[in-house]
């Protein structure tokens, strides 16, 4: 069974890696958030910033630079983010694509259990979402690390922690888990690409951040219920990555309100139970499923 | 000889239509067993019951004495399927679909897909993308999938649809040297005169039913051809 499971685990492999999808998705992030970096380092560079507040010059400052500058990429790579969006795509032409082709009957009709076909897909799915993380890494750090050297003529390395790197490096990969196994289930349900990209972005672009922002509208009270969206957890996380323990939200026209994020530690378990909840529930109904030819 | 695959009351229902309809089969170890009847009789519905895809709604289906069923395939092991326009990955070529199917089967050498291409006659597209290929060699590329791991047991929907006339013959030809060799073979129809060429029993089916089912000489006693003994099954006149 576990010779098996490895076995399908490496068919995916090839399946995944080996179409332009998955890389030009990587190539598309990297290059922008090169550019989105160039952006930011330019606008620093002009002057224009220094109309900021003066801890929120000096933050945009601390980002640019190593060692915060070399995981700051990590920020736009979480799920509710950059990252969130090309999760959705990925996840959907990955999954929804064998149901369109109909190879999900060449698989399922050689006696795979149907199990370990979703269970593998969604472990080489994981190795993606590292990849992604690892491309916002290494495009931030890249362009930050140029302008640090220009700035001091040296780069910090004795100041980057590889044990806290790789920490920030789960983290973050964490943050996208749920994102993954919605537009998964998305995927198995609908069977259509277009449905589980469409859905999975609406969600993870407009339908979040909307749903945070009206609940935000209502009460205090009821805007604590708000923590506990995958965005929100997701920015609860990235807080050890950016060091920050509250996040101002500015709603509207109103008062400005101070929105107390969940312990990290519980945010990364929410985010896992969520993740677990889609999955078993694609499980699910690929096990009820006719996959009619 | 041992059975190889059986059907017991096998009933399919979408809704309101009944499309497979009690069907009992019993299919003999080296046995090249027509599945006949026209487009929309419920064969293909058949097949995909067979092969794990579908839930039966009654029934039960065995293979080398396994029960199969979407939640049971362990028994598919040994059994090579073709179904209707077979699947593959459009960005693969056609040799390395068959050589991500083989990553399956550890105890199958690499060589095995040059044989099954060479038996299907497709090595010289098998550079070429699937996207590229024509109807005919999308069919003779799943027939090499399904032959891939020497199964001891072949379902094959429809195998020669999509060929020209050389193809069928050549198909129909193949076949009948590998059930000759001693491989099982499930074959599925709408042709009547092909199946009467090369299948040793037969089953007819028709709206889900199964209406015939002999040896390929029994039923053809006093008649012209399968497709006489088929009008008067189903009282065609």
């Amino acid at each position: 069974m576990k010779g098996e499971f490895v076995r399908l685990v490496r068919v995916e492999q090839r399946k995944l890696f080996g179409r332009a999808l998955l890389w030009a998705e990587l190539g598309i992030l990297g290059f922008l958030m090169v550019v989105l970096y160039v952006a930011l380092i330019v606008t620093l560079g002009r002057g224009e910033a220094e109309n900021l507040p003066p801890q929120a010059m000096e933050e945009f400052r601390r980002m640019l630079h190593w060692p915060s500058g070399l995981t700051s990429g990590l920020l736009f790579a979480n799920g509710g983010e950059l990252g969130g969006m090309f999760v959705a795509i990925l996840v959907g032409a990955f999954v929804a694509q064998e149901y369109v082709w109909h190879t999900v009957h060449l698989w399922l009709s050689r006696g795979i259990s149907r199990y370990q076909f979703l269970l593998a897909k969604f472990t080489v799915i994981l190795e993606a979402l590292v990849l992604i993380v690892l491309t916002s890494l290494l495009a931030g750090g890249f362009v930050t690390g140029i302008y640090t050297y220009l700035d001091l003529g040296y780069l910090p390395w004795h100041e980057v922690g590889i044990l806290s790197l790789g920490l920030d490096i789960v983290r973050a990969t964490i943050t996208l888990l749920p994102y993954a196994a919605f537009t998964f289930f998305l995927a198995v349900w609908s069977r259509s690409t277009m449905v589980s990209i469409g859905v999975g972005l609406g969600y993870s672009l407009l339908v979040e951040n909307l749903f945070v922002e009206v609940l935000s509208l209502v009460s205090p009270e009821v805007m604590r219920v708000v923590r506990f969206v995958p965005t929100m957890l997701a920015k609860s996380i990235t807080t050890l990555i950016n060091s920050q323990t509250e996040l101002q939200v500015q709603v509207g026209m109103g008062q400005p309100s101070a929105l107390h994020l969940l312990d990290p530690n519980w945010a990364a378990t929410l985010l896992i139970v969520y993740t677990l909840v889609f999955l078993l529930a694609s499980m699910w109904f690929f096990h009820q499923q006719d996959v009619a030819v | 000889m041992g059975v190889v695959l059986e059907t017991h009351e096998l009933t399919k229902r979408f809704g309101d239509l009944v499309a497979v309809d009690h069907v009992n089969l019993r299919v003999e170890e080296g046995e090249l067993f027509g599945f006949l009847g026209p487009n929309g009789a419920g064969k293909t519905t058949t097949i995909s019951m067979m092969a794990g895809l579908l839930h039966p709604t009654e029934g039960r289906i065995f293979i080398f004495g396994k029960e199969i069923s979407p939640k049971q395939t362990a028994g598919l092991r040994e059994v090579g399927i073709l179904l209707p326009t077979p699947g593959f990955f459009p960005y693969l070529s056609g040799r390395e679909n068959l050589r991500l199917l083989l990553r399956l089967y550890p105890d199958v050498d690499d060589q095995r897909v040059e044989e099954v291409l060479a038996l299907v006659g497709l090595k010289d597209a098998a550079h070429r993308r699937v996207k590229g290929y024509s109807t005919g060699m999308k069919q003779r590329l799943g027939l090499a999938a399904a032959l891939l791991h020497r199964p001891r047991l072949l379902i094959l929907d429809e195998p020669t649809s999509g060929l020209d006339p050389i193809g069928m013959k050549e198909i129909r030809e193949f076949l009948r040297r590998l059930a000759d060799e001693g491989t099982t073979i499930f074959l599925s129809s709408h042709l009547l005169h092909e199946v009467e060429q090369i299948c040793d029993r037969v089953a007819i089916l028709n709206h889900g039913r199964i209406l015939a089912e002999g040896h390929v000489q029994e039923l053809l006693r006093g008649k012209r051809d399968l497709e006489e003994v088929f009008m008067d099954i189903v009282g065609y006149r």
